[in-house]
């Protein structure tokens, strides 16, 4: 079934959307998920989550590409819950996964909370200025919370390599921000 | 509160490009490479001066490489891994990299092939000056194909060729080097100045069945004229890698040397890929070497102590020639370092109170390799398996 298929089902309010979302692409859902949380309980309840989120949001929305937007409710719902999660244990994998971010984007405590939108919006505008490869592994490490041996393992480079080409556009990004007076 | 915002941050990215990475695949990959990789490891070879590699490492664009003095360099640290945009009035893409004595200039989308003969598949290398070769014999003219994109087209290898890029033909001329076979590489010298070449260098190409050439590491080291061209260097710390811990060491001149020395009486035999592949080792030496006969902009070598020995060349290509100079020989190179050398500094995982249950153990299978959470004291004790800190 592919995902105009999915998607009508959805707009026919027929419950096998959900079980034909789940067998499709509920693989990557769950490999999001478990990025973020390292926890199956919570990446599996998480997803359940999404599920319904997307339930009640198609219709009226169509998107374009079922998994992507998907794939965003359960990193949201995944981000929520981990954010909820780490003020009680600490979560390192994801931790290390922000911390590398952090660490090139200026900082100052005295900044309100526009920033996320202004950050958004700000790496929209970066990753439009790197190469495709580079967004490409940029979004999997730090968007899809893979590590870097999985994204290793899946391009056939060396962690090395990724490690190396990580850092490289980390450095580009803060330039960048640098740049656009970006502080968080 | 600030992880939150870049959290939430990530998740206003635009959808194309969540969709481009869940669809993105990797078109052309080097040769895998078996080797630790942690994070933490790998940023700090950086730091202490292999920053040389990372230009060369992000091949997957084959540069082709030439270098020009500049008055410009010492506005860029010696650890810089910093692109700065050159200027200059024969590119647009052309990217500056600083090692603290010159720049190097290199193209990342400009492609050059022989277009007939003998050695039409040769592999481009590194752009040499005329005093750093022993020049052989020409042997013919050829004419060879340039070809580069003037978009963001990702350009990875000639099948990528799509008609639509730039293209140029130059003549050249091919000489042999003096005291190596034409049949393992050559250098182009070209006569017409090309958009990303240039008339007064000597280009290494290699030949890509080179290893068909190579039973043992005295062979390997006698075609290329190891004598004559390979030498350990100083630009950068010596690691040792251990589960546990990387230690860096400083180089010396003559720490360098001996160890040149040390490397050049070895004998070993030639290893396949598939033997490479299948390797375990706890403990591993990395130092940077020069091979400029083999076009090694930036060559490193790994010892491992189940007694492997890597060599890895680097340039538009990648080559690795593996060998097997026996666990006691491997050790011992260890041990002179560990003895001889001065430590800089260690990084040391076991204090890390997350160590536990952050070690993995890594076994590497073929081109994978495949990791399983063991203990601490474990992984410590293992000695056929490599293990390191997850990042």
């Amino acid at each position: 079934m592919d995902d105009n298929q999915i998607i009508e089902l959805f707009f026919e309010r027929n419950e096998k959307a959900i079980s034909a979302l789940s067998q499709k692409h509920g693989k990557l859902f769950r490999k999001i998920a478990g990025n973020i949380l390292k926890n199956e309980a919570d990446a599996e309840e998480c997803i359940n989550d999404a599920y319904l989120a997307v339930w009640n949001t198609i219709p009226p929305q169509k998107p374009h590409s079922l998994s992507s937007f998907v794939s965003r409710i359960v990193r949201n719902i995944s981000t929520t819950r981990y954010h909820h999660l780490s003020a009680e244990k600490r979560n390192n994998f994801y931790d290390t996964t922000l911390d590398e971010l952090l660490d090139c984007i200026p900082s100052d405590e005295t900044v309100d909370d526009d920033s996320a939108e202004e950050l958004s919006a700000a790496l929209n505008d970066f990753l439009a200025t790197i190469s495709e490869e580079d967004a490409a592994m940029f979004m999997k490490r730090y968007w899809y919370g893979e590590t870097v041996s999985d994204i290793a393992k899946e391009w056939e480079m060396t962690p090395h390599y990724i490690s190396v080409r990580l850092s490289r556009i980390r450095e580009k990004l803060r330039k960048f921000l640098e740049k656009r007076g970006i502080i968080i | 509160m600030k992880k939150e915002k870049i959290s939430n941050a990530l998740n206003g990215i635009d959808e194309s490009y969540v969709e481009k990475a869940a669809n993105y695949k990797k078109k052309k990959a080097f040769m895998p490479i078996v080797k630790w990789g942690t994070l933490a490891a790998s940023l700090a070879i950086v730091i202490a001066g292999t920053a040389l590699i990372m230009p060369f490492l992000d091949t997957s664009v084959p540069p082709i490489i030439t270098e020009e003095t500049t008055s410009g360099t010492e506005n860029l640290s010696e650890s810089s891994t910093e692109r700065a945009t050159y200027t200059t009035t024969t590119t647009y893409w052309a990217t500056t990299y600083a090692t603290g004595t010159h720049e190097t200039i290199y193209y990342e989308q400009y492609f050059a092939r022989i277009t007939e003969g003998t050695y039409k598949n040769y592999a481009p290398m590194k752009a040499l000056q005329r005093y750093e070769i022993l020049l052989g014999e020409k042997i013919e003219d050829v004419t060879i194909r340039g070809f580069w994109s003037t978009n963001d087209k990702t350009f990875f290898e000639e099948s990528d060729y799509t008609g639509k890029e730039e293209i140029e033909y130059l003549r050249a001329e091919i000489y042999a080097f003096e005291n190596i076979s034409p049949d393992v590489a050559v250098l182009v010298k070209y006569l017409d100045k090309g958009e990303a070449l240039t008339t007064d260098h000597y280009y290494v190409f290699v030949n890509n069945n080179v290893k068909n050439e190579i039973e043992t590491l005295s062979d390997f080291y006698e075609i290329f004229n190891a004598d004559h061209y390979f030498y350990v260097k100083t630009s950068a710390d010596i690691l040792i890698s251990r589960p546990d811990c990387d230690d860096f060491y400083k180089t010396s001149d003559t720490l360098v040397r001996n160890l040149s020395e040390k490397l050049l009486s070895l004998e070993g035999k030639f290893l396949s890929d598939g033997e490479v592949g299948q390797m375990k080792f706890s403990k591993q030496l990395t130092f940077d070497i020069a091979l400029d006969s083999a076009g090694a902009y930036k060559g490193y070598i790994g010892v491992f102590n189940n007694g492997y020995i890597i060599f890895h060349i680097y340039s538009t290509n990648h080559f690795s020639f593996a060998f097997d100079i026996g666990e006691e020989n491997a050790t011992a190179l260890m041990s002179y370092v560990e003895e001889n050398a001065e430590l800089r500094r260690s990084n040391n995982y076991s204090n890390d109170k997350d160590y536990e249950t952050t070690l993995t153990q890594t076994t590497f299978t073929g081109m994978t390799v495949e990791t399983t959470t063991c203990t601490n004291d474990t992984a410590c004790e293992t000695v056929t398996s490599a293990a390191h800190r997850s990042e």
